[in-house]
């Protein structure tokens, strides 16, 4: 499974890189690209990524009510929301997947980890 | 200028100095190293690159701001680069890795432009918006003790942002603050009504009132219920409810309940007192409200009172001759709509419940809560959070966000979008466009996802972070 991570800096990008230092189920993460805020990110840089190799997308970020810059993983979560609206309607088996980290608590994003991995074996099974 | 500049904040798993002289050669430019153990060493500028090694947490944008203001450094031209990826290495994977990402770092494209950092005081002024005089004054006598000089505004004024200090428009005169200290209002609540079958047995009864018919008469084997249904209770009054429970159950071996969302008792020196009461028999129940229910005995001389512990979900009923209703304070907010001179109305600011954010401070920096008189407590650590924002230096980083004029199509999503309403109209009635306030950016990117006519662009915050995991 290759992931593309995008991260945010306060919460997303330390919690990630605390994931590849111990090694806890970041296996699948192939590349990360740092940015200042989830809110950032737009559909359309979504829907260009996931047109190169990669199986899926992985933003990690600020909690909902503690985003740092306020909206920004609400503007996030909606983006995600309608992008894979979009990709179930094309029925591309891509996805994009969201996790909301502290710098200090990784917990989720091994969850959402896993889920992503499940999610993909599941549609790579023949059956 | 072919200089390159590898500077690491802590101590990392490579050999660099080794590396250096090789490197040099390998990728023909000059490189400047600065490691913890040489940092005496003076960087000569300007640099073509600068690679800025460290952990991911301390690589964040305001520490590598403060990086580029200590060094000179253009932060266009910095790129950060976590080393927690090195760590589980063995050292020639290390190496190899550290090589093919500074190739990277190499390989990106000029920015084309300069940017710089620029290091803001604010004023050391405070304007301070209270209800009444006497709040007013008390706030600026704490502020005179920190050393702050305070502005007590006269009646009609207005306040705009002026870069991160706020201007102050009176009738007579203008001045210039730094930071704006804003006394929360308050009045007083109590959110849970009780039926008017339970109210006639007049058994139910306010808290003011109840005080002084404790020192009056006995309740002497009797069941008194403190209703506390508000999260806000000022520590004055939980003190008094200690003092009070305490005292009808050592004296009159009074069975006393306090049933309460939440007691506060750290913080504020109440801990012993909570104890004390507790030891003295009192009971303190938490319970959600909505299970709460009071109906009246049928000789009308008391009340059964159901309710559902929050502890164990258990659902009990008992008889109550007395029930206390504790009122709470509720917050009103400030209504900015008339004083607040800004692009967007701003009719309240309420403030957001996020850990992210320093406590009492608004999403408007500078802009500070100052709980209410009955929160003296409070009120000190809140004026200490000020005094310290007013002595901190704030970087600000200078042409990174640009709105391009031809673009710009005036539908003002930026202005609504900003969180930190860094955004605002310029240019003359024939031609305006938006206008990022480099001040007060904070450089989140939100405004260039939302611009449907792609007006806004973000220097290098995007492309020059990326990494490759193997």
């Amino acid at each position: 499974m290759k992931l593309y991570v995008i991260a945010c800096d306060k919460s997303g990008y330390p919690a990630l890189m605390k994931g590849i230092e111990t090694g806890e189920g970041t296996d699948s993460v192939l590349t990360v690209q740092k940015i200042p805020c989830l809110g950032l990110v737009k559909e359309s840089l979504l829907l260009e990524t996931l047109e190169k190799e990669y199986d899926g997308i992985l933003l990690v970020g600020c909690p909902l009510d503690s985003c740092y810059n306020l909206d920004g993983s609400r503007f996030a979560e909606r983006r995600v929301h309608r992008v894979n609206a979009l990709l179930q309607e094309a029925g591309i088996e891509k996805k994009v997947f969201l996790a909301f980290v502290t710098a200090e608590k990784t917990g989720e994003l091994q969850r959402v980890l896993m889920l992503a991995r499940s999610a993909f074996n599941k549609e790579e099974s023949p059956t | 200028m072919n200089k390159v500049c590898v500077l690491s904040l802590s101590e990392i798993p490579i050999d660099l100095p080794g590396w250096v002289s090789q490197a040099e050669a390998r990728w023909n430019r000059t490189i400047d190293l600065s490691l913890p153990q040489n940092r005496t060493i003076a960087l000569s500028g300007p640099y073509d690159r600068v690679v800025v090694i460290g952990r991911s947490l301390s690589l964040n944008r305001e520490n590598l701001s403060r990086v580029c203001h200590r060094y000179h450094f253009d932060p266009l031209r910095v790129h950060a680069y976590p080393m927690e990826g090195l760590t589980a290495m063995t050292p020639s994977q290390r190496l190899e890795q550290w090589e093919n990402d500074f190739q990277t770092i190499l390989s990106q494209p000029d920015p084309g432009q300069t940017g710089e950092v620029v290091s803001f005081q604010p004023e050391k002024k405070v304007l301070i918006i209270a209800p009444g005089e006497e709040e007013r004054k008390a706030i600026a006598d704490e502020l005179a003790q920190l050393g702050i000089p305070s502005l007590s505004p006269t009646e009609p004024f207005s306040f705009a942002r002026q870069g991160i200090q706020y201007e102050v428009m009176m009738e007579e005169r203008r001045e210039t603050v730094g930071a704006i200290a804003i006394a929360e209002t308050n009045e007083k609540t109590f959110s849970f009504s009780i039926s008017r079958e339970t109210e006639e047995t007049k058994k139910v009864i306010e808290w003011d009132d109840f005080q002084p018919r404790i020192l009056m008469r006995s309740f002497r084997l009797q069941t008194v219920v403190f209703l506390v249904p508000e999260m806000v209770v000022p520590p004055e009054i939980w003190k008094k409810i200690f003092e009070s429970a305490r005292l009808l159950a050592e004296r009159d071996g009074t069975r006393v309940l306090i049933l309460c969302r939440e007691v506060i008792v750290a913080g504020d020196h109440l801990e012993k007192a909570y104890r004390e009461t507790r030891e003295a028999g009192v009971l303190f129940e938490k319970i959600d409200f909505i299970t709460l229910v009071l109906k009246p005995t049928l000789d009308m001389r008391g009340a059964w009172v159901d309710m559902t512990t929050e502890r164990d979900g258990m659902s009990m009923t008992l008889h109550a001759d007395w029930v206390v209703k504790v009122p709470g304070f509720h917050k009103i907010p400030t209504d900015f709509s008339h004083i607040f001179q800004a692009d967007r109305i701003i009719q309240t600011v309420s403030r957001p419940e996020n850990v992210n954010l320093p406590p009492f401070t608004l999403p408007y920096p500078g802009l500070f809560v100052i709980p209410g008189s009955r929160f003296l407590s409070n009120r000190s650590s809140a004026l200490q959070e000020v005094a310290e924002y007013l002595q901190r230096e704030i970087l600000v980083e200078k042409g990174r966000a640009l709105v391009d004029e031809e673009k710009c199509v005036l539908c003002l999503t930026c202005l609504r979008t900003c969180p930190w309403s860094a955004i605002d109209i310029e240019g003359n009635s024939r031609r305006k466009k938006a206008r990022i306030n480099w001040e007060q950016c904070h450089l989140c990117g939100l405004c260039l996802s939302s611009c449907p006519a792609d007006a806004i662009s973000l220097e290098g915050l995007t492309e020059c972070y990326e990494i490759i995991q193997q």
